[in-house]
């Protein structure tokens, strides 16, 4: 840099500095007029300072903006018919659909034709399936014509070349070519405030072993049953929530307490930075990590949210409701069960008091058809 | 009678009944799963109070508490209402005056084409008896005439039916008679409004027609599931799941019975070598009798000596399995139909199609060879997926271990001299800049 850039600054400050006598001089000026002398680039002091100026911009018709309307687009064809191509080649670029892309091609975006495989380019048409489309295709063969005949099985290439499959290995080997592990872990021992003695467990035991048969006096005692099971099982619920709460805790804990060194490229060992930062705590959970969003993202945040909600809500309930139905089905079922098997037994009974009856009938004739006999039997003998 | 007793001879009869139905059966438990139909009171409600016996059990409740909670004491005003006064009255008589009189016009109509269809039927008789040489057109005449009269008869069939309110009940019930040509109309129907339509868009979506047959319009209803899950044509499916043959639920709308040929065939096997795509048969079972009344086929089940499917197994399940880097398999199941009385040689196909037959299996040619008509399709697809290794490893099918890549081509572009501010630091003098300039992959 020149001296003389350098000292222009001070220049300035002296030029004006210097015309500061004239007005105080006058009594007229305002507090504003003063401080406009002070600035930097005033009118006043600027040309002096500076010297002579030049055109930073061009004069008019210098330059001018391009057409974009007259750029060529360089449309057209890219490939000629019997051309060789290999995937991904353009074969026409166009605006508009002139061409289709037929067998073996891709349209993109903006309607140009690629190749999908490697073969011999075909400008053709294919009244079967269009009346007006021309189509661009790729064919395997030179010789090949398109459209191909109706019914023919399509010809296609494997293009595919066979390597050997690579296992992804997840689990790596703990020790290193050089002998040395991979990776060391510390468990630390930390304080942790004892959990409350088997706390939620007991009230758990408690609750179940409240449990006991219910007096059926009448119709209310049913529903008072019925409420009585609603109010013990949320609390059940309650308490399962609250341990899997502690269980979380207590995870988490364990997770502050272990620390994974992992050698590094110098043959150090050193934690990874972003499992340092997760030291504090998981993002979101430590105060001041909170991400501060504008008041449309919130919005939108809490819309997807309440969505989100309502949409589990919807999942949950036919969920339930899926479940009522089975479970009517089964209950349903085991009655039917039942009351077929109540009837089988009961006609089962009745056979047998039949049988039962018939033969006490027997017996009876029996009885009284033997009686004479015995008698006579007995006369006989005597 | 007295004009009283002709003006309330409706609803004695209809109270005579309900009693008779009480008392003769009472309660009729129909499990209506699939009904569309508003269900009627006579099924579930009851005219008696709730029975000791309808109730579940539980051991806690003593048959005092039980008895007390079914009494018809318990329970709202209207339950109470409700349970003194329902009768069960059978569908056909129900009191509504619109409805029976509309039964009466549909009967007329029946017994209309019931004497059409009887007519006909002397008219086939007469036709059969008479000898064609007196006919104009001589034997073909009569075939056509004998063959257009019996098709009119079936017409008749399906018309003397289709409008009885009760056939459409058991139809929607799913408790329709297939034998009977009316349930069969009907079911044909329902496949054609949506599961036929979709079957045709995937022959036509994966390319099935030129692929693996010229020509192929299915008439057959097929609906397969994997391990009791229903899955949807061209569904993609883990290959866990399709280790296990899938069980077929087919439905005919022909009546009579038929043998039938199954075929499971993956028509995308990459060939390398060739550098084309081959076909495998992944199962083949023949001689399966089959007729309208049957739905279940479970593949597995054909062949094994406890089975009731019938059939012989001539080729057993292959698992479904792509190798990684393939494009997706479609794995076809196709019905074929074998010509009336034709029974296929098992040992035969399993000779021909079984071990390295399997590779070598086209079904143009089994369907030319045999003489077998395809009738039936259904698809599935497979990937390679993280099971597909271990279904491999299982059931001894080599080539797990090959992943395939893309071919690589040569760029059709004529080499230029590398140009910018990394080609121009390559020498040596730039040597302090080669760890910047020297591992650029475009150079």
């Amino acid at each position: 840099m020149h001296l003389i850039q350098l000292r222009r600054p001070l220049q300035r400050v002296a030029a004006s500095s210097c015309r500061q006598f004239a007005p105080v001089l006058r009594p007229t000026t305002t507090f504003s007029e003063r401080f406009a002398q002070l600035r930097i680039n005033s009118p006043t002091c600027g040309a002096a300072v500076e010297g002579r100026r030049y055109a930073s911009v061009k004069s008019q018709g210098a330059y001018k903006i391009t057409n974009k309307k007259t750029l060529p687009k360089k449309l057209g064809a890219k490939k000629t018919g019997d051309q060789y191509v290999i995937p991904g080649n353009i074969i026409y670029k166009q605006r508009g659909t002139i061409w289709h892309p037929g067998e073996n091609t891709i349209m993109g975006r903006d309607h140009t034709i690629h190749s999908a495989i490697a073969g011999y380019v075909k400008y053709y048409r294919d009244p079967q399936r269009h009346p007006k489309r021309q189509y661009i295709g790729i064919v395997y063969n030179k010789e090949d014509k398109l459209p191909y005949p109706v019914g023919m099985a399509r010809k296609r290439k494997v293009g595919l070349v066979p390597t050997v499959r690579k296992e992804i290995v997840v689990d790596q080997d703990a020790i290193g070519p050089s002998g040395i592990p991979y990776s060391v872990t510390r468990h630390e021992e930390i304080d942790v405030a004892p959990l409350m003695e088997g706390g939620s467990s007991k009230k758990r035991a408690a609750l179940l072993a409240d449990e006991e048969p219910t007096v059926f006096t009448n119709g209310n005692s049913v529903i008072a049953a019925l409420i009585k099971q609603k109010i013990r099982s949320r609390q059940q619920q309650e308490v399962k929530k609250e341990e899997l709460r502690l269980r979380l805790e207590e995870e988490l804990t364990a997770r502050k307490g272990t620390r994974i060194l992992r050698l590094q490229k110098d043959y150090s060992y050193r934690e990874s930075n972003w499992e340092i930062g997760r030291l504090v705590g998981d993002p979101g959970t430590i105060a001041g990590t909170e991400k501060v969003w504008s008041r449309k993202a919130k919005l939108r945040a809490r819309r997807k949210k309440r969505n989100l909600h309502f949409l589990d809500y919807k999942t949950r309930a036919l969920a339930k409701n899926d479940r009522r139905i089975q479970y009517k089905k089964f209950v349903w079922d085991k009655r039917i069960k039942m009351a077929a098997a109540r009837a089988e037994r009961a006609t089962a009974d009745i056979e047998k008091k039949a049988a039962a009856a018939v033969a006490n009938e027997a017996k009876t004739k029996e009885s009284k058809t033997k009686d004479p006999n015995k008698t006579d039997t007995k006369e006989t003998k005597a | 009678m007295s004009r009283s007793q002709q003006v309330a001879r409706p609803i004695v009869r209809s109270l005579q009944q309900g009693r008779t139905a009480t008392t003769c059966q009472s309660r009729s438990i129909a499990a209506r799963q699939f009904s569309s139909t508003t269900s009627r009171k006579d099924e579930i409600t009851r005219a008696e109070p709730l029975k000791l016996s309808d109730i579940p059990i539980s051991p806690q409740w003593t048959p005092e508490q039980l008895a007390k909670l079914t009494s018809p004491d318990l329970g709202s005003r209207r339950r109470r209402a409700a349970l003194a006064t329902t009768t069960h009255v059978p569908f056909e008589q129900m009191p509504y005056q619109c409805f029976q009189e509309a039964r009466k016009v549909l009967n007329e109509d029946r017994q209309e084409k019931i004497a059409q269809i009887v007519a006909e039927t002397e008219k086939i008789k007469r036709l059969e008896a008479a000898d064609p040489s007196t006919m104009r057109g001589g034997e073909a005449y009569k075939e056509k005439r004998l063959a257009s009269l019996r098709k009119h008869v079936e017409e008749l069939k399906i018309l003397a039916d289709i409008n009885d309110p009760s056939v459409k009940r058991r139809f929607e019930d799913g408790m329709g008679d297939m034998s009977k040509p009316v349930y069969r109309y009907l079911a044909n129907r329902r496949w054609r409004a949506m599961d036929h339509k979709i079957i045709v868009q995937r022959i036509d979506q994966f390319h099935i027609v030129p692929d693996i047959l010229p020509k192929f319009e299915p008439t057959v209803d097929v609906k397969m599931s994997f391990r009791g899950q229903v899955v949807s044509p061209g569904q993609f499916l883990d290959s866990r799941v399709t280790e296990l043959a899938p069980t077929l639920r087919m439905q005919v709308f022909d009546k009579g019975g038929r043998l039938i040929s199954v075929v499971v065939m993956d028509s995308d096997v990459p060939d390398t070598e060739s550098d084309l795509f081959t076909r495998r048969c992944h199962y083949l079972a023949t001689n399966i009798p089959w007729d309208p009344t049957k739905t279940q086929l479970p593949l597995r089940l054909v062949g094994s000596p406890s089975g009731k499917t019938g059939g012989e197994l001539a080729v057993p399940w292959l698992p479904a399995f792509a190798q990684k880097g393939s494009p997706y398999h479609r794995m076809s199941v196709f019905i074929l139909e074998q010509k009336a009385g034709e029974k296929l040689d098992a040992t035969k196909l399993q000779e021909l199609y079984d071990g390295p037959g399997r590779d070598a299996f086209t079904l143009k040619s089994f369907r030319d060879k045999f003489n077998l008509t395809p009738v039936g399709f259904n698809l599935f697809r497979t990937e390679w997926d993280e099971n597909t290794a271990d279904v491999m490893a299982r059931h001894a099918i080599p080539g797990a271990d090959i992943e395939f890549r893309h071919q690589h081509f040569k760029t059709l572009k004529t080499p230029r001299a590398a140009k910018g501010w990394e080609a121009k630091r390559q020498k040596p003098k730039f040597k302090s800049l080669w760890k910047y300039t020297k591992r650029i992959a475009t150079l």
